[in-house]
């Protein structure tokens, strides 16, 4: 594999990882929640 | 790879002139931003000690400390630390690169949206219009046509890496492709679930606070280290101590960085694990931290006598110990412990003007105060002046962190106490409040200064060249001016 090629699959897959944690569980957690609240 | 001993492909002089003009524009309004920001910033910190006085304009609202306060933070940091960094980027990848910028109207067009974002931005805030969250006040419109510049920064970057003449990639290319990579990412994404998809309760405070930690994590720290890793070794003529170390820090700082965020809110309505899991990524913070500030020590190893006479190595330098020093303070701060003290206190202010002021802004006049005048051909007018913006900005960033850090101690105490009125703690951290007056007002002079020393050489080449006296070289380099 290219370096450029491992260096940006690095960057999308250990950002993605904090991305998925603290942003899309909490927003699709909460969303559900109100949803069930409704 | 050692930067300094890589074959040269392109003749340095001609890559000077084709960065030339994108860089300049990427630094002027970086100055331009600088200025008004530093007033804003100097009238709300005037505001904050006395409400009442005259300067609170409680006539003119968008003179109130509510609408100046946020716009000078985010105007310290969209525009003056991001434009100067990306600035300083350009050059980096372009020389890095060893490439022709064949398309560098993509940058001049990005800047040109950034700072129409940014423009549109200051007149929404300070006419109302703040989106009322703490780093994302700017009005979802003006935050998209910063994203589009991003964007464009973003692509340029890439293709400009993946066009690359020097086959091997140096860690600063590291650093700044993803910082270029992950600001739009994390940019779109917290404007768009916040201000536009409307996230509900708690994730909004999850999501603005994960954005916080990116934002100094994820684009301002590695836009700094990405210059500091190219910068001082070239200063110095000698290879980084150890890429390997300089790699691993990076890797770490990619999966640790996006996790930090959320320690703004620990005791938040929040999964302890995620609260946890952000503690635990700030603490171990610390190894990249050690990892960047013990290559860059044994890098310079035996040349610290450098500093005296190099003022671009003195910013640089300074400005990587900074790091150091707000990454350890972040870390201690992140204990539970600790935190329940400083939280909500003036000792947050104190932690992110270390690392803006300090750390980001060093690093960033550093690599200006090398590039100009490579980029124009001609020295600096007057070395003292750069003298004064060091001195006047260390002494004054100084005593406003100390400042600040006791003032929240005792805020934090007080707070704690169920028996302390608010008035009474309020009343405690008066004399505190007020003291950060004359220490603002050091840094908005040098900041002043910075911008009358790049004025000299940028705008006047006509009196600079008539002047009999002969500029004098702050870069004690020993090697010859490029010819612009």
């Amino acid at each position: 594999m290219k370096s450029i090629t491992r260096l940006v699959l690095g960057i999308f897959v250990l950002f993605g990882l904090s991305w998925i944690g603290l942003v899309a569980y909490p927003y699709l957690t909460f969303a559900e929640l109100k949803a069930d609240r409704d | 790879m050692s930067q300094s001993s890589s074959p040269t492909l392109v003749e340095p002089g001609a890559m000077n002139r084709a960065v030339r003009w994108p860089v300049l524009f990427f630094f002027a309004s970086g100055f331009a931003w600088l200025l008004v920001a530093s007033i804003l910033w100097l009238l709300s910190v005037v505001q904050m000690a006395d409400p009442t006085g005259w300067l609170s304009c409680s006539n003119v609202p968008w003179l109130t400390y509510g609408r100046v306060y946020p716009v000078s933070l985010d105007l310290l940091v969209y525009g003056s630390a991001s434009l100067f960094g990306v600035g300083v980027a350009i050059w980096i990848l372009a020389k890095m690169a060893q490439t022709p910028l064949l398309t560098g109207w993509l940058p001049l067009f990005a800047g040109a949206f950034w700072n129409a974002g940014l423009l549109f931005g200051v007149w929404g805030v300070l006419g109302g219009g703040s989106t009322g969250r703490e780093w994302l006040e700017f009005p979802p419109y003006t935050a998209f046509a910063i994203l589009v510049a991003q964007i464009v920064i973003a692509v340029w970057a890439i293709g400009l890496c993946l066009f690359r003449r020097q086959r091997q990639l140096y860690v600063s290319q590291y650093y700044l492709l993803g910082a270029f990579i992950w600001f739009p990412w994390f940019y779109a994404t917290a404007n768009g679930l916040l201000n536009v998809a409307g996230a509900s309760g708690v994730a909004q405070s999850a999501i603005q606070w994960w954005y916080f930690g990116c934002l100094f994590g994820l684009w301002l720290t590695p836009l700094a280290l990405a210059a500091a890793f190219y910068f001082i070794p070239i200063i110095l003529d000698r290879p980084l101590y150890s890429e390997r170390l300089a790699l691993l820090g990076f890797w770490l700082l990619a999966g640790l960085a996006g996790w930090t965020g959320i320690t703004q809110i620990i005791g938040g309505p929040l999964p302890a694990w995620m609260i946890t899991s952000s503690i635990v990524a700030k603490v171990l913070l610390i190894i990249p931290i050690i990892a960047v500030a013990a290559n860059l020590h044994l890098t310079m190893r035996g040349q610290f006598e450098l500093i005296k006479s190099n003022l671009a190595l003195r910013f640089l330098m300074i400005g990587a110990m900074l790091y150091g020093l707000s990454g350890i303070w972040d870390a201690i701060n992140a204990f539970r412990t600790i935190d329940r003290i400083t939280q909500f206190t003036l000792a947050v202010s104190a932690r992110n003007y270390l690392t803006l002021l300090g750390f980001v802004f060093f690093v960033s006049f550093g690599s200006i105060y090398f590039i100009v005048p490579r980029i124009l051909g001609r020295s600096w007018r007057y070395a003292g002046l750069v003298r004064w913006h060091f001195w006047l900005s260390i002494v004054g960033l100084g005593f406003l962190v100390f400042d600040l850090t006791i003032a929240g101690v005792i805020q934090g105490l007080g707070l704690m106490d169920p028996k302390v009125p608010i008035p009474a703690v309020l009343d405690m951290i008066a004399p505190f409040v007020a003291a950060q007056i004359p220490a603002a007002a050091a840094i908005v002079i040098a900041n002043i200064v910075s911008v009358f020393s790049v004025l000299t050489v940028l705008v006047n080449p006509a009196w600079h060249a008539a002047t009999k006296k002969a500029p004098e070289p702050i870069l004690d380099l020993g090697e010859e001016m490029p010819v612009a």
